[in-house]
């Protein structure tokens, strides 16, 4: 069951359109600089402690932004690890005398390796079981903290040194703050790097499953990475609240305190890196208000975050964005979500057959696929039927049959979004019965859908690119280090082009024509240079002359790597493929060219009914 | 035995807080897919709101109670009249699990910081509405209260499964929730019956408060934690599922009672939540929890 409105509209979301425009690095340089200045500014009164404070969560939201703002994952343990953070540099400063600023590298680290252990095992689990589970952290911590005397029960402990100790209270503070606003750049700077990264596309794609799946995008090890990214920002960021408040109490694990960081979150903007900065340091800031404000700060909050959801779901960011670009009029920056960064020159790349793909098929006398007596019932309906088939190498390939024949469940078999019943599938001679979809796609499988499946927030250009990014092969640490995103958008330009269709970059799918749309899966599935191309009836919605076009690009595409086609068009098939199959019931019961199948008797009677009588027959076996 | 047949009666009223509150959560989240994080704050707003105009204005009992229950349904209205017709009607969706938690989670903070102004911070409760001491059952501590929402537990539990499965309104109202889209093509008013359901459920929650509070008594912030033990519970129903949500509640209350009895007394609670954590997580399709999309 899901979430289906009767009317949904799809919302412009930008996300992170100031950060976009300001590159990670200037971001990071712009909300460092802002927070020293204002840090200083405040002279280490009431509201420069306010605002310290404010920046220590900003440090735990922006980690938020980029796990559950995002990727979707919603986790709500973000105040246990914050609370680990803070209790971890209280003990090791109080108890064993360590100066704080050498704590904080290993209390996060520390809290990456416990992130790990947790995130293993809670990460596997599907979103709305993840939050659940996650949403019981706060209480058997919270209640351990309480009962243990090591940890200063009730009271918590105090007396912890600033994070850089100055001459006086006031001087600590103003140094301490500073210190944690260079750490809250240099968290802006990583989150920005990621997002704008390779991985912010795979972010993006990873919502979807199956995609991410034929693409072979590792979603489990990303969903892991991010557990552990989130709960590292979120204990520097306890650290710095320890390092700048001197006290530290159960409170912090609270849900209660799990709550206000979400609200921070959405009410800054989940998919803004400056969004949740100013989350943080605004909700702070109506808290330590001794006002009206706040008094009344739960009723304000809980109608702001009711605002943002129903008027603006990317926060005040999104506000302040569409606002700026009302008063200043168009300006460079793209609505269209995702990382989009200007593509570069496309000349070296773009007129190069899509790559590897030239090299491909290459073995000759290994076949390309085959299949072994692969099998796959459905309860009592045996969908597939102990199938054998050879595919020796490049070329085209169809499979054709009634509805219901199993044509698209043997392509899922071969493309691993079924598991076998029985049966192998080997794949350029390896036996890849066993292996996953990602796994599959990374061994060269690509594939198309029977109902397209694009990412509809992101531009035709980066749903390619997403399945060129070698990324997939890193670790996140080195997507930090260095981007390979400009290198993917220009393969995906390559592929777009291959297939006739470098016109529509910048298109956003969910506007384009039916026809486009394939296109532009087509394209992301021989971006990748794969081996083996799998197409689920192309040609289904087309037009005369649309099939016209698919027909000339997948003989050219057959030249340069092994395709398999399940389609309805017989007439098509039979003219462009070299070999055809044709499933009845799960069964193979034709193989062979196009003349064979044109006289065969059984397609004549199967497929084209030009015998009566005999479809029949053939039900009641 | 003594001790045994105390746990088990300790356990069945804490698992009857769970089961009332995972019934309004259930039978919501069958016509809106959403989750009412603010059903434990109806409940406190019923608890304080009759202690206020009963015990400090001096209001007749039944006429205070009528009073709140109407002031409750009158926040649910407004509630689903401003806020959700937004939020649903007009297509304002956020991606599911997002529009799942958010919506009356902030609903929640709105609640509590009424309550904190109107009913201040100090703990209370509402009179017993069967005063007296506990019943002393050859040895058995029967506490009054307990047996009122055991019983409220267990007949709003069983009516509503029943009338579920065996009415068409029952049946329309699991539509709404399945395929809002087809429930209207086949002529079901699903904005009506969201909106019905959750003034019903407030109305629920806040009865069960009333009933409840002599044994938990209530602060303006104590709606969020008991709401989310009902989340919890009602997970364990697949949150659809108002008889199963019952069964639940009762047997997290019993569970809980016994680890804390016969296990560890400080750490029941932290035992139960590891029990339920490592269910949720290794076994989630005992849970039967819908798919949300992300």
């Amino acid at each position: 069951m899901t979430f289906a409105p009767l009317r949904t509209r799809r919302w412009p979301s930008p996300p992170d359109p100031l950060g976009r425009a300001a590159g990670p690095t200037g971001t990071a340089i712009g909300v460092t600089a802002l927070a020293i200045l204002a840090v200083v500014a405040l002279q280490g009164g009431y509201y420069g402690s306010v605002l310290v404070l404010g920046i220590a969560y900003a440090i735990v939201t922006v980690g938020m932004a980029v796990q559950i703002g995002y990727s979707h994952q919603l986790a709500f343990s973000q105040s246990v690890f914050m609370g680990m953070g803070a209790y971890g540099v209280a003990l090791l400063n109080t108890r064993y005398g360590w100066p704080v600023l050498l704590t904080l590298p290993v209390v996060v680290l520390g809290s990456g390796l416990v992130g790990t252990a947790v995130g293993s095992v809670v990460t596997r689990a599907p979103g709305l079981a993840l939050a659940l589970a996650t949403v019981l952290f706060p209480i058997p911590v919270t209640t351990y903290v309480t009962y243990s005397d090591y940890l200063g029960s009730y009271t918590g402990i105090g007396g912890i040194a600033p994070l850089w100790t100055g001459d006086s209270a006031s001087d600590s503070l103003i140094r301490s703050g500073i210190a944690a606003a260079l750490l809250l750049g240099l968290c802006v700077f990583a989150g920005g790097r990621i997002l704008r990264s390779g991985i912010g596309l795979e972010l993006a794609v990873s919502s979807d499953e199956r995609s991410a799946g034929a693409l072979g995008i590792r979603t489990g090890r990303r969903r892991l990475e991010l557990f552990v990214l989130g709960s590292m920002l979120a204990a520097l960021g306890g650290a710095v609240f320890a390092g700048t408040q001197t006290v530290v109490s159960s409170d912090l694990f609270s849900q209660v305190s799990e709550l206000t960081l979400l609200v921070m979150l959405f009410v800054g903007g989940r998919r803004s890196l400056v969004g949740a900065v100013v989350g943080a340091i605004g909700i702070e800031y109506l808290a330590g208000s001794a006002t009206f404000i706040n008094t009344h700060l739960l009723i304000i909050e809980g109608v702001l975050l009711t605002v943002v959801l129903l008027f603006e779901p990317g926060g005040l960011a999104a506000i302040a964005v569409g606002a700026g670009r009302r008063l200043l009029g168009p300006t460079s920056v793209h609505a269209g979500p995702g990382p989009q960064g200007p593509v570069r020159s496309l000349a070296s790349a773009g007129l190069v057959r899509s790559g590897r793909a030239e090299g491909l098929g290459s073995g000759e006398d290994v076949p390309a696929l085959v299949c072994r007596g692969v099998s796959r019932r459905f309860g009592g309906l045996v969908a597939v039927d102990e199938v054998s088939l050879e595919i020796p190498g490049r070329g085209l390939y169809g499979i054709c049959g009634p509805n219901g024949a199993g044509k698209s469940t043997l392509l899922e078999l071969i493309a691993g979004g079924l598991r076998l019943d029985a049966g192998q599938v080997l794949v350029e001679g390896r036996d890849v019965s066993r292996w996953s979809a990602a796994e599959r796609a990374r061994h060269g499988v690509a594939r198309t859908f029977q109902t397209v499946r694009l990412i509809p927030h992101l531009s035709a250009l980066d749903n390619v690119a997403v399945a060129c990014l070698r990324s997939h092969r890193t670790w996140m640490v080195e997507a930090i280090a260095r981007s390979r995103l400009e290198e993917a958008r220009e393969r995906a330009h390559a592929a777009l082009a291959r297939v006739g269709s470098a016109h529509l970059a910048t298109a956003d799918p969910g506007r384009l024509t039916l026809e486009g749309q394939r296109m532009v899966e087509l394209a992301r599935a021989v971006a990748a240079g794969p081996k083996l191309l799998l197409l689920d009836e192309p040609a289904s919605g087309l037009s005369g002359d649309q099939r016209g076009r698919l027909r000339e690009l997948l003989l050219s595409l057959g030249t340069e790597v092994t395709v398999v086609v399940v389609e309805h068009d017989l007439e098509l098939l039979a003219s462009i493929a070299q070999r055809l199959f044709v499933l009845i019931n799960g069964r193979l019961r034709f193989q062979g060219d196009g003349e064979g199948f044109r006289r065969s008797e059984l397609v004549r009677s199967e497929l084209m009914g030009l015998v009566e009588g005999s479809y029949a027959a053939d039900r009641s076996r | 035995m003594t001790e045994f047949g105390n746990l088990v009666l300790s356990g069945l009223t804490s698992g009857a807080i769970y089961a009332v509150l995972a019934v309004c959560l259930a039978l919501w989240f069958r016509v809106a897919n959403m989750l009412n994080l603010a059903a434990g704050d109806f409940a406190m707003i019923g608890a304080l709101g009759v202690d206020l105009l009963a015990r400090v204005h001096g209001w007749n009992l039944a006429l205070a109670i009528l009073a709140v229950l109407v002031v409750i349904a009158l926040v649910g209205f407004a509630y689903d009249f401003v806020v959700l017709r937004i939020a649903v009607d007009w297509g304002r969706a956020q991606e599911g699990i997002v529009a799942i938690f958010f919506f009356t989670f902030a609903l929640s903070f709105v609640l509590e910081g009424i309550a904190q102004q109107v009913f201040g911070t100090v703990v209370h409760a509402a009179p017993a509405l069967w005063p007296g001491n506990a019943l002393d059952l050859h040895g058995l501590h029967v506490q009054r209260a307990g047996v009122l929402v055991i019983g409220f537990a267990v007949v709003v539990g069983i009516g509503l499964a029943l009338c579920l499965r065996f009415t068409l309104v029952g049946k329309a109202m699991a539509a709404c929730g399945e395929n809002p889209i087809g429930a209207r093509i086949v002529g079901i008013d699903n904005r009506r019956f969201r909106r019905a359901i959750f003034v019903l459920t407030a109305v629920l929650a806040g009865v069960f408060g009333i009933l409840g509070s002599p044994i938990t008594g209530f602060v303006y912030n104590s709606g969020a934690g008991l709401g989310l033990s009902g989340v919890v519970a009602a997970a364990f129903a697949g949150f659809t599922r108002p008889g199963r949500a019952v069964v639940a509640g009762l047997s997290i209350g019993l569970l809980e009672s016994f680890l804390s009895g016969y296990v560890n007394t400080a750490y029941g609670e932290t035992l139960l939540y590891g029990v339920l954590a490592a269910v949720m997580l290794f076994r989630p399709q005992l849970m039967g929890l819908p798919e949300v999309a992300q």
